[in-house]
């Protein structure tokens, strides 16, 4: 009977010219929101190449002055302070699927002797803040926003449409209880959407993709389809658990909608405004204040602070070179000391306020299960590689890359020696790691939890709601 | 006659329980977003306003130092919050709270609330604006999906029609109607925040007050925007079914898609540079000049000369003052017009972006020209913060010349060494930021208040031709 069932809705539903136009306007939609994420994808790798060919010219640069010197005066790029990187976060092959934080976090961080955490990372943005206000139209935004209502759209009124028809006592009175005619309908109008929406996303994120997939990302793909299923079973079964009972299209239009506004629009936002009261963002301008209060407090101590680092590193001291000449100003040395212990003195701040960042985020990672929709595009974006994990483990490397780099590079500048150019050239360069399957895994899984436990739980309350409605 | 529609409408409305439920709630977050924005408002005033002192502290007594060094160690300014901030918190949480003030170069305002903001950040903030832009007009919607559709249906319109309302009257009593029930939002809005702007806010000043009441006038337009559609949609509609579909399938154009798509489309048409590139290019202008053929050692050697020309001497050390202060301060003015074509350049094409996403309002979205007026009252919208970072850039540049030529005057030529004191510090002016007058603001405002005022027409013009014809037709 459930066969029967569903290849009368299957021809029912694409008889219905409402349905299709949805379905079509969905998918070129989608399209357009394929091409917005694949062309934002596309900008950040065409940025990130621009800065790698800029840093691999600079250094072939340098590189010259180096091995041939002009003049007798040591060349500028032998000095510590003249080598430096750039440690990039490439974009990953899936990031045409969700802009996600791309554009208002930090993909690049500058590596040299003189940098410090707090200030490797470029401070300024060039883009609209009315732009970035305003949000792009990208897959993510399509899936998490749109899609509910395509959802609901074709099944707002799955039973009681032939209920107001007064058709359903009459099928009802064939042996097909509600359970099975619903399942019929559910089935159908699920397998719809998954065989436009799931292939067109797919399509859409291969063809926009920025790089080459790599060998990890075909399980990516797959974890993308089973978010997208999941999603749509949550509502699915919200539409199901509606129509079980109701006598109404109007109030069932008006229930899912409220279901659907209270879940994508007003649950966020209230998250966001619990995150404000509870949780509020440590303050910016006075961590500034701090750090330039102990800035000025260690330039008064300049002289001193230089001779406080060689008495705890006495293996540093300068180095007599050939003639007597110490080719670097002790100044110059003494700002450096005077930078690195402002930064130290700083350090207890700059925890205390990343610590209180941690907190905003294990808050909203703990509550993000109120809205599938926020669970849905963080998802998405850990697999675009877009999301705010990515970019912690890229500052965190960044970080260690300019702890290795000022290990490597200072000691040259505190016992007074030059660099040569094979020494430039064995200077320590960043390649971003990406994350272990193993810790994509553990993101994902309780986002993937996140959809599949709401969607049980709807669809057995919808179960349960049907076996105790008597149908008509 | 049209208060017996007014008082039936209202009296019907308040009998049934979604709508007390949905305006319950709707009034219950419109309450607490505005009470926890205006906490905000007070709070991150009294935080700005307290790390402006800050700097001003660190800055005076940052000990003897040489005033070149003291132009880059450089001042802070940061932006002040508005006092309607709390309605509409606009483009603030993209906009940077600080702005670095230093020699040799303009920097975009940094530490942007959204840097340190998690993830969900990016779905919205619940505020005033964003209640009254998105879920009041879902209410006017349930409000006024069956106010003719479902009369249609049951039979009553024609009934009501033959006691010899006329469709105007009765439009009019709905509509009236609707907009009395609205101002269970607005009212208690407009009398508490003025109410706080006067007692709490910033003294009760004329022109927070007109704004206030030129921000609370857009909105009621949009709502009257809302209900025309409404109504029109309604009495158009065979079913009450219908109009509902419609009219929530208008509301996802109004308040998702288009909004979204005009962003998108205008950062697709006018795109902005990337910061390596904007940077990379100002740098080289910096070098080479604008036009390319102006280097900076060609430039440094003529102002030398131009100098010994002036002072008559043949050597830099024989001048009377510091030849490095002042070619300090001629390679800030060599600056200044690169910042301003290369800033300027940037701001035309956010101004760009604007005018075509207010082009997009006309095609489905009044919102689109709400949402600006809204910004521009509230002082939280980018051309705002424009006149706060070309203020703060004027002080910067008379605050620079100011060190570079207490330099030039009493220190020798060479001597980097000498250093200014505390004394000196403390003579500098501090700086001052005068807000842009309401009146500039509403100027600029002119084409969305006219879009609004087209859509308002529009809206009940259709309201009107609608009832024309379903009278006929009944």
């Amino acid at each position: 009977m459930f066969r029967i069932v569903a290849r009368h809705e299957w021809r029912l539903l694409l008889a219905d010219r409402a349905a299709v136009v949805i379905l079509g306007v969905f998918v070129v939609f989608s399209g357009y929101a394929a091409w917005t994420g694949a062309d934002a994808a596309r900008a950040r790798q065409t940025a990130v190449q621009q800065v790698v060919a800029a840093e691999a010219v600079r250094r072939a640069e340098q590189r010259r002055e180096l091995e041939a010197p002009k003049g007798t005066e040591p060349p500028a790029a032998a000095f510590p302070w003249s080598p430096r990187d750039v440690a990039t976060l490439p974009p990953s092959a899936l990031g045409a699927l969700a802009i996600g934080q791309s554009d208002v976090l930090v993909g690049t961080a500058n590596v040299g002797l003189f940098r410090t955490p707090a200030d490797m990372f470029p401070a300024y943005s060039t883009e609209n803040p009315a732009t970035l206000a305003g949000g792009r139209f990208d897959l993510a935004f399509l899936l998490a926003y749109v899609l509910p209502l395509l959802v609901l759209g074709l099944s707002f009124n799955m039973l009681t449409a032939e209920r107001e028809a007064s058709t359903l006592p009459l099928v009802l009175s064939h042996p097909v209880g509600v359970g099975t005619l619903l399942a019929g309908k559910v089935v159908v109008r699920g397998l719809l959407v998954a065989a436009v929406v799931v292939p067109v996303t797919l399509l859409g994120v291969l063809l926009g993709r920025p790089v080459p997939l790599g060998a990890g990302d075909g399980w990516l793909l797959f974890g993308l389809v089973g978010l997208i299923l999941g999603y749509l079973a949550v509502w699915l079964g919200v539409a199901a658990f509606v129509n079980v009972r109701s006598r109404s299209s109007a109030v069932n239009a008006l229930a899912l909608g409220s279901v659907w506004l209270a879940t994508v629009v007003v649950a966020p936002a209230l998250l966001n405004l619990a995150l404000s009261v509870w949780y509020p963002a440590p303050s910016r301008p006075m961590l500034v204040n701090q750090e330039r209060a102990t800035l000025v407090d260690a330039q008064r101590r300049g002289t001193e602070v230089l001779g406080n680092y060689y008495q705890q590193h006495p293996e540093l001291l300068p180095v007599a070179s050939r003639d007597g000449a110490d080719p670097i100003d002790n100044s110059t040395r003494a700002y450096w000391t005077v930078v690195q212990q402002a930064f130290a003195e700083t350090t207890p701040a700059l925890h205390a306020h990343a610590a209180a960042l941690e907190e905003q985020r294990r808050f909203t990672e703990r509550f993000r299960y109120l809205s599938p929709a926020v669970v849905l595009v963080d998802g998405l974006s850990e697999i675009a590689g877009t999301g705010p994990s990515r970019y912690a483990d890229f500052r965190h490397q960044a970080v260690e890359a300019l702890s290795n780099w000022v290990a490597a590079t200072s000691p040259h500048l505190l016992r007074g020696q030059l660099f040569t150019a094979s020494e430039v050239v064995a200077l320590p360069t960043f390649a971003f790691r990406e994350a272990s399957r193993a810790e994509y895994v553990s993101r994902l899984s309780p986002i993937a939890a996140g959809l599949v436990v709401p969607a049980v739980v709807i669809w057995v309350a919808t179960l349960w709601r049907v076996r105790r409605t008597r149908g008509v | 006659m049209l208060k017996t529609v007014l008082v039936r409408e209202l009296r019907d409305w308040s009998r049934e329980g979604r709508v007390r439920w949905a305006f319950g709630i709707v009034a219950t977050l419109l309450a607490v977003a505005t009470v926890i924005g205006w906490q905000a408002y007070r709070q991150m005033a009294a935080e700005r306003a307290s790390a402006q002192t800050e700097d001003r502290r660190v800055w005076d007594t940052q000990g003897a130092v040489n005033p070149h060094s003291a132009a880059h160690f450089g001042r802070y300014v940061f932006k002040p919050t508005t006092p309607l901030s709390f309605v509409d918190r606009g483009v603030n949480s993209y906009l940077g709270v600080s702005t670095r003030l230093e020699a040799h170069t303009q920097t975009p305002s940094r530490h942007r609330p959204v840097d340190d903001a998690p993830a969900i950040a990016r779905f919205g903030e619940l505020t005033a604006a964003a209640v009254m832009q998105v879920l009041v007009p879902l209410v006017i919607v349930l409000l006024g999906f069956g106010t003719f559709a479902e009369e249609r249906e049951h039979g009553t319109l024609r009934q009501v029609l033959s006691t010899g309302v006329s469709p105007r009257l009765l439009t009019l009593g709905k509509g009236l109607g609707m907009g009395v029930a609205l101002l269970v939002f607005v009212a208690p809005l407009a009398l508490l925040g003025s109410l706080a702007l006067t007692w709490f806010g910033p003294g009760g000043e004329a022109g927070v007050l007109l704004r206030f009441a030129v921000l609370l006038l857009a909105y009621l337009t949009y709502f009257a925007i809302c209900i025309g559609v409404c109504l029109a949609v309604s009495a158009r509609s065979a079913t009450a079914r219908t109009a509902l579909v419609v009219l929530l399938a208008c509301w996802m154009v109004n308040s998702l898609l288009v909004p979204r798509l005009a962003s998108d489309v205008a950062a697709r048409v006018a795109p902005v540079p990337s910061s390596d590139v904007f940077f990379e290019r100002l740098r080289d202008d910096m070098r080479n000049g604008l036009d390319g053929h102006d280097p900076g050692d060609v430039r440094a050697e003529a102002f030398k000369q131009q100098v010994l020309a002036e002072y008559k001497v043949a050597r830099v050390e024989d001048l009377p003052i510091n030849f490095d202060g002042l070619a300090l301060q001629e390679s800030e003015a060599h600056a200044n017009p690169v910042l301003d074509h290369h800033y300027g350049q940037l701001w035309r094409q956010y101004e760009q972006q604007a005018v075509l996403q207010r082009w997009l309002a006309p095609l489905g979205a009044p919102l689109l020209a709400l949402r600006p007026v809204s910004m521009a009252m509230a002082g939280t919208d980018w051309e705002a913060h424009r006149a706060f970072t070309a203020q703060a850039e004027s002080y910067r540049r008379v605050f620079v010349e100011h060190l570079n030529l207490h330099m030039a005057r009493n220190s020798r030529y060479g001597d980097w060494d000498w250093k200014a004191d505390d004394a000196f510090w403390r003579s500098v002016d501090e700086f001052r930021y005068s807000p842009p007058e309401v009146g500039a603001t509403m100027m600029a405002q002119i084409p969305n208040f006219a879009i609004l005022g087209g859509w308002a027409l529009a809206a009940w013009t259709f309201v009107g031709w609608s009832l024309h014809r379903r009278a006929l037709e009944n």
